[in-house]
C-alpha cells in the first residue's frame, strides 16, 4: 500500500451512509413475506456490508495484492470447513 | 527510526511501503484465525438451526432486535470514526486523532452498555440456560431453545469480549496520541487497531443477521 493511497473523508462518509442504508434495507426485508428469500436477503446484505467495510474501512482496496490474498485466504479456509462439514452431515443422513 | 518529520523504515525493511504492507499482512493473518473461530461457531449454529427450526426460530424472534438495530448503528458509526482516525493519523493531525479516537471509545462503550441492557432483559425473561435460576423459558421445545441461547450468548459474548479488547487498545492509543512522543508509532498502531476494530463490525453484522433477523418475516 503506497503511503498516500487511502479513502477521502467524503468517501468514508459515503460508505458509512451506504452501510446504514443497507441496514435499513435488511430491517425492511423482515417486514416482507419472502419465504427462503428472507434469510438469503438478510445474509446477502450482511455480505455486501462486510465487503464494503473490508474494501474501504479496512483498506483492502488500496492494499498490495499479497495482503488481499491473505485476507481472502480466511474466507477460503472457512469455505473448506463449511464444505467438509456439510459433506459429512449431508451424506450420512444426519441433517 | 523516525526523525521528527519524515518516517524512515526500520532497518530490516527495504522501503516504507514494504513495512506498511508487512504490518497490514500481520494483522490480516491474525484476522484469518479470527474468521475461522467465528466461522466455526456460525457453521455449528447454522447446522443446529437446520436440525431444530421449531425451537430456534421462535427463540430468535424473541430477541431484542430493535435494541440491537440501534446498537448496529452505534457500531457502524464507530467504524466510521475509527476510519477517520486512520485518515487523520496519516496526516499526523494530533487533535483530530484524539477527538475521533475518543468518539470511537465512547461509541464502543455505548454498544457494551446497550448489550448489558439486553442481557439484563434476557436474564429477567429466564433465557439464560447456563445460570442457576436463569432458565425458565416458556416457549416451544425448551431443551433445544436452550441450545439456541447458548449459541446466542457464545457469539454475542465472544464479540463483546473483542469489543473490550478493542476499547483497551484504543485507550492505550488515546494515551499515546495525547503524549505524541512517537507520531509515526501512533500511526502504525492505529492502522492495526483500525483493521481489528472494523473486523469487529463485520463479525457483528453477521451475528445480527443470523441471530436476530434471519427468522423474521412479515413483521413477526
Amino acid at each position: 500500500m503506497a503511503a498516500g493511497d487511502r479513502a477521502s473523508i467524503g468517501g468514508l462518509v459515503t460508505v458509512y451512509l451506504v452501510l446504514l442504508a443497507l441496514l435499513a434495507a435488511s430491517l425492511g426485508l423482515t417486514y416482507l413475506e419472502l419465504g427462503i428469500f428472507n434469510p438469503i436477503g438478510n445474509l446477502g446484505i450482511a455480505v455486501l456490508q462486510a465487503g464494503l467495510i473490508m474494501a474501504v474501512f479496512m483498506g483492502l482496496r488500496w492494499s498490495s495484492p499479497l495482503v488481499r490474498v491473505v485476507a481472502i485466504g480466511g474466507i477460503f479456509f472457512l469455505s473448506f470447513l463449511v464444505v467438509l462439514l456439510l459433506a459429512d452431515y449431508l451424506t450420512r443422513g444426519l441433517a | 527510526m523516525a526523525s521528527a518529520n519524515v518516517e524512515v523504515p526500520f532497518e530490516h525493511f527495504e522501503s516504507l511501503e514494504q513495512q506498511h504492507d508487512a504490518a497490514r499482512m500481520g494483522i490480516w493473518l491474525f484476522l484469518v484465525t479470527e474468521t475461522l473461530l467465528f466461522g466455526a461457531i456460525f457453521t455449528a449454529f447454522g447446522l443446529y438451526h437446520h436440525l431444530y427450526p421449531g425451537a430456534f426460530s421462535p427463540a430468535s424472534r424473541g430477541l431484542a432486535w430493535e435494541l440491537e438495530a440501534a446498537n448496529t448503528v452505534v457500531l457502524l458509526t464507530s467504524g466510521l470514526t475509527m476510519a477517520l482516525t486512520d485518515h487523520y493519523a496519516f496526516e499526523l493531525r494530533r487533535r483530530k486523532v484524539i477527538v475521533t479516537l475518543a468518539l470511537t471509545i465512547l461509541l464502543g462503550l455505548t454498544f457494551l452498555v446497550l448489550k448489558g441492557v439486553e442481557y439484563r432483559g434476557d436474564y429477567l425473561a429466564g433465557s439464560v440456560p447456563f445460570l442457576a435460576g436463569g432458565w425458565h423459558y416458556t416457549g416451544q421445545d425448551p431443551s433445544h431453545a436452550a441450545l439456541f441461547f447458548n449459541f446466542y450468548f457464545l457469539l454475542t459474548g465472544l464479540h463483546a469480549s473483542h469489543m473490550v479488547i478493542g476499547i483497551v487498545l484504543l485507550t492505550i492509543l488515546l494515551g499515546r496520541a495525547f503524549l505524541w512522543w512517537s507520531p509515526f508509532g501512533v500511526r502504525r498502531m492505529i492502522v492495526g487497531v483500525g483493521i481489528f476494530w472494523a473486523f469487529i463490525d463485520v463479525a457483528w453484522l453477521f451475528i445480527y443477521s443470523s441471530l436476530y433477523l434471519i427468522d423474521r418475516s412479515g413483521g413477526t
